[in-house]
């Protein structure tokens, strides 16, 4: 019981310390688990169509109605929702971990290594994101894992930008002088004391990134670079239900509120996990 | 004997273009036992000595002349895998602001614990149990509790005390504290100092080199103390002697300029003019623009620290 009562008392201080990472972090739990599950429970394949209910609105047998194939759209996606997540999470999981690094040596070493990594960076950063990614995807392949890639291509500049910048601020800070007057090592300073202290608002960046992949993926998706039907992905399906928007709003609503849902997932968890970064606010004074 | 032995140091600063000395031609001993004060005003570079000494300068600065010996390690010389093996081990160093010294996102136990394995071979129990041993020789209450605390957890003094026990841990030689004191209130100030006295001198024979701009800090709790200034010694030598008698018209300048307790006076005496600026250093003793006994010859010949009668060195013409 008393275990209890303190486990529930952590929480509430979590929950106050940060509503929105909190909020946040449960939409994006909620939606990886459904959408991770939906084979076990969903009576429909995203693929099957119902010829007998093309477009129909939303009934008992077609929560969120179907397309002009017939197809069931809370289906549809939720599969969609895979395809997004997983370019999400693997375009942040891979930009980011490039990225870090990269920063990382930069902002750690400065001078020749510092203009060795951060000049070309500053060139693929002077691509828009969407020409970069179309330009990828066009030339290498219409694949999933390429379009993971060429988002995570677009990330990796941003990330060492934000890492450098925030490596400067914390390489000076006394802390980092006491433990380099301890003794510790290159590679300890970097990954022990500047890391875990500089790497906030990099995760910051990586959750309201996360929201803008999902984003290109569907932007990617929509001008038939991306997904390729007859695949869901929530891009495709705005696009598909563009022509149909009169008769069956439906078509678009809902793809288009899947997408609010997860970036608004993303930007509310962003926002929040500083302050659960920072240990001084996790206790309270 | 010496633990640390600083020859001819000069140490500078790279700004607007060109390279500026604020350490200039420094030498002097540390003996194994002993408190070592580096005394002068804000800029005089003191603290500088300490970094150059630990290797730890900025990336604008550099080491142009000299050498410091730790025992028979050249440091001016060393390499960063070297130095790595020395800090924290050999040679320690504790800071001014005791709130900032410590990262933040780690509990205090596991800071001392890191610096405990990096250094000595320990696996994590034992490592554990040191550092606990170290908390209550540092005077931490609850010591076993407070081992998992956060740095925000403690106060100034406390934190303070964290520092020293981390710098003492691997019984280091020789000890670098650069105004360990300055940020905290008197009571506390003297709790630390005595720590450090009894901690690494009279327990450990360790050699305290103590930066400090207070002359009571100094007189509480030093053996022989360096006069600075503007980027030299400009006299050297016993506690007692340097305050019963003090020879360079600085120090006595300093010395004067100190409140005394009791009797009622005027206005407090203070030195005339200001310490010059790196890129504005007067020729020939730094001093003779607010020297009240400059000749002309302190115009143009800069006087060598010389030991006088009573052992006391001092860099003044007015002895020769």
């Amino acid at each position: 019981m008393r275990r209890i009562r303190a486990l529930r008392d952590r929480l509430r201080l979590w929950q106050a310390a940060s509503r929105s990472a909190f909020l946040g972090g449960t939409i994006i739990l909620v939606l990886v688990i459904i959408t991770a599950t939906v084979s076990l429970y969903s009576p429909y394949s995203p693929e099957a169509m119902d010829f007998m209910a093309p477009l129909s609105g939303p009934t008992g047998a077609h929560l969120l109605g179907t397309d002009n194939f017939g197809r069931d759209i809370l289906t549809r996606v939720l599969y969609g929702y895979q395809i997004s997540l997983a370019v999400a999470l693997g375009s942040v999981g891979f930009g980011l971990a490039v990225g870090v690094a990269l920063g990382l040596l930069a902002g750690y070493y400065g001078g020749l290594i510092d203009n060795i990594i951060m000049r070309p960076m500053d060139v693929l950063m002077a691509f828009p994101a969407i020409v970069l990614v179309v330009a990828l995807t066009g030339f290498v392949g219409r694949e999933i894992s390429v379009m993971v890639l060429a988002v995570a291509v677009v990330y990796v500049p941003i990330f060492a930008r934000v890492m450098r910048g925030s490596t400067l601020e914390v390489v000076n800070e006394l802390y980092v002088e006491g433990a380099r007057a301890r003794g510790a090592s290159h590679l300890r300073l970097m990954l022990r004391h500047i890391l875990p202290n500089a790497i906030a608002p990099v995760l910051i960046q990586a959750s309201i990134l996360m929201g803008i992949a999902i984003l290109l993926e569907s932007a990617l998706s929509f001008i038939g670079l991306g997904t390729q039907p007859p695949d869901p992905s929530l891009g495709l399906m705005l696009s598909e239900g563009r022509s149909f928007m009169q008769q069956a709003p439906w078509m678009v609503v809902a793809p288009g509120l899947a997408i609010s849902i997860a970036v608004l997932g993303f930007n509310l968890l962003g926002n929040g996990l500083q302050d659960l970064l920072n240990p001084a606010r996790k206790g309270g004074r | 004997m010496s633990l640390l032995s600083v020859r001819h140091l000069t140490t500078e600063f790279y700004s607007g273009g060109r390279w500026l000395e604020a350490v200039s031609d420094v030498s002097f001993d540390l003996r194994p036992g002993e408190i070592l004060g580096l005394v002068g005003e804000s800029g005089c570079g003191k603290s500088t000595i300490a970094y150059s000494v630990m290797r730890l300068l900025a990336k604008n600065a550099r080491i142009s002349g000299g050498e410091v010996w730790l025992g028979d390690v050249n440091l001016t010389a060393a390499d960063d895998g070297r130095l790595q093996d020395l800090r924290g081990s050999r040679l320690s160093m504790i800071f001014q602001d005791p709130m900032t010294a410590l990262d933040s996102l780690f509990t205090v136990g596991h800071q001392v614990i890191e610096t405990l394995q990096e250094h000595l071979d320990l696996d994590a129990a034992a490592a554990r149990a040191r550092a606990l041993e170290l908390l209550r020789q540092v005077g931490i209450p609850a010591a076993e509790e407070r081992l998992n605390a956060y740095p925000y957890q403690f106060s100034g003094g406390m934190s303070q005390r964290i520092a020293l026990a981390i710098a003492i841990s691997c019984q280091p030689q020789v000890l670098i504290a650069d105004e360990p004191t300055t940020a905290l209130d008197v009571t506390i100030q003297a709790q630390i100092l005595h720590l450090i006295r009894r901690l690494m001198v009279e327990e450990g024979g360790t050699g305290v080199l103590l930066i400090t701009h207070d002359l009571g800090v100094v007189a509480q709790v030093c053996d022989r103390v360096a006069v600075m200034y503007a980027g030299k010694i400009v006299e050297f030598g016993a506690v007692e002697s340097i305050f019963s008698d003090p020879l360079h018209p600085y120090t006595q300048a300093l010395l004067n300029s100190l409140p005394s307790q009791g009797i009622k006076r005027g206005a407090l005496e203070n030195i005339r003019g200001r310490v010059p600026s790196l890129d504005d250093r007067p020729t020939g003793c730094r001093f003779h623009p607010r020297c009240p006994h400059a000749r002309d010859i302190c115009r143009v010949e800069a006087p060598p620290l010389l030991r006088r009668a009573g052992g006391q060195e001092v860099a003044c013409v007015l002895y020769d």
